[in-house]
């Protein structure tokens, strides 16, 4: 019994990943042509990340804000091409502080070659960090570690999404919502990236056990939720 | 809670407890190693094997809820604003204008190149003052050029005319002569004197690269 779940969770988490996973040219030589002034390989980019990324976007800042982070994202990957390495590690990243914490320092911890995973871990990377940024000049951080939930504008679905979907998807939708941030940026992030724990780890700067257990504790939160 | 009697790999020693092991194990994310380790565990544990049942269960859980939840919520609009908005970027950041390139010299911004401007041309102006001083004032170091004897005395006299007129014209050449006494060369001493001035006005005044 022990085999074939674990066999069907593989199954779910494998179909998710060739579903996700982008086919053609890869992301590293997208990267160089968009170096050598080759805008369409950028908007390549834009498009193979489109999806997980507005969504994960989404997830951990509302639907409101997904968009301009996501713009805000790009942005920034612009302005520190010239950076990125996808061969070096830095030990920058590797020493970031923990998102918990809400210490990371937007640009001053991508500038430097890429954490493990190459292109999309440091892309998701730096819309971690934009995220954060929203939440300290929003006060939700502040908000968080004194153990209460600031509901914004921006962290409920706008009303016509409020009203799609079924029952359940509306309740997992709070139930997400209600997971402590660095619960549930790690959960998405996993999600959406589909990145190995281990470059998930470095790339948000806190030790694997703790994000093994981030993710662990979300996915037990939702499923009391959901049960309710 | 630590596993006890087994053979720590590098990464199950960072691992603490059994919910995160069994997790790495479930999403097949453990070294070779680490993964026989987990297995041969879990053939004599009983507890351990119901506890990575629940866990692939609440994954499995989880996974079908999110891909639910994101059909369930179509974005496609949403995408594509995005994306039309990150493309416009792109392409502006494409279209910006190149700085413009001097060879052999480090690219610099548009301001640094201001600053640098004035100085240089200071610097320019002070070499050829420098270089007009050392070359028309009478000064041993300066290679002399022979006259032809075929040069008329009526030049000669016309030339020495000139120059003493010259130097009785300079201001403070009096002043100079009577403080360093006779036969110094004061219309060589306030040359030298301002062109130091000016040497080292410009090596005070030039910024550093």
């Amino acid at each position: 019994m022990t085999g074939k779940l674990t066999s069907m969770a593989r199954t779910a988490v494998t179909e998710r990943t060739e579903a996700s996973e982008p086919v053609g040219i890869g992301d590293e030589l997208l990267l160089e042509r968009l170096r050598g002034g080759d805008a369409a390989a950028g908007e390549a980019l834009v498009k193979r990340y489109a999806q997980p990324l507005m969504r994960y976007l989404q997830r951990i800042a509302g639907e409101a804000i997904a968009e301009e982070l996501h713009q805000q994202t790009w942005l920034s990957v612009l302005d520190n091409l010239d950076k990125f390495d996808p061969v070096t590690v830095t030990s920058k990243a590797s020493s970031a502080q923990p998102v918990s914490q809400g210490e990371t320092d937007g640009e001053l911890t991508i500038s430097g070659a890429a954490p493990p995973g190459g292109f999309k871990a440091w892309l998701f990377r730096i819309a971690t960090n934009k995220a954060n940024d929203h939440w300290r000049s929003r006060g939700r951080e502040k908000a968080a570690k004194d153990g209460l939930r600031l509901v914004t504008d921006e962290s409920l679905p706008d009303a016509a999404h409020r009203l799609e979907g079924t029952e359940q998807e509306q309740k997992l939708r709070r139930a997400i919502d209600q997971l402590p941030e660095a619960q549930r940026q790690v959960l998405m992030l996993r999600y959406y990236s589909n990145m190995k724990f281990v470059d998930i780890a470095k790339t948000l700067g806190c030790p694997l056990n703790t994000a093994l257990g981030r993710v662990h504790k979300a996915m037990i939160k939702l499923r009391q939720f959901m049960e309710t | 809670m630590k596993l006890q009697g087994i053979a720590v790999a590098s990464l199950l020693q960072q691992l603490q407890g059994d919910d995160t092991l069994l997790l790495m194990y479930l999403v097949d994310e453990l070294p070779a190693a680490d993964r026989a380790e987990v297995e041969r565990r879990l053939a004599a544990d009983a507890k351990l094997r119901a506890d990575l049942d629940r866990l692939t269960e609440t994954y499995g859980s989880f996974i079908s809820d999110m891909q639910a939840l994101d059909g369930g919520s179509p974005m496609h609009a949403d995408v594509s604003a995005a994306v039309r908005r990150a493309s416009s970027a792109i392409r502006q950041w494409q279209a910006r204008p190149a700085p413009a390139v001097t060879y052999g010299v480090e690219r610099h911004s548009p301001s640094r190149w201001r600053v640098w401007t004035i100085p240089s041309a200071a610097a320019a102006i002070v070499l050829v003052v420098v270089g007009v001083s050392l070359y028309s004032g009478p000064t041993p170091r300066m290679p002399v050029v022979v006259v032809p004897p075929q040069a008329g005395p009526q030049t000669a006299q016309s030339d020495d005319a000139a120059m003493a007129k010259l130097i009785t014209q300079s201001p403070g050449t009096d002043a100079l002569a009577e403080a360093e006494g006779p036969g110094f060369n004061s219309d060589l001493a306030r040359d030298e004197s301002t062109s130091k001035a000016l040497r080292e006005d410009a090596v005070f005044n030039v910024p550093e690269p």
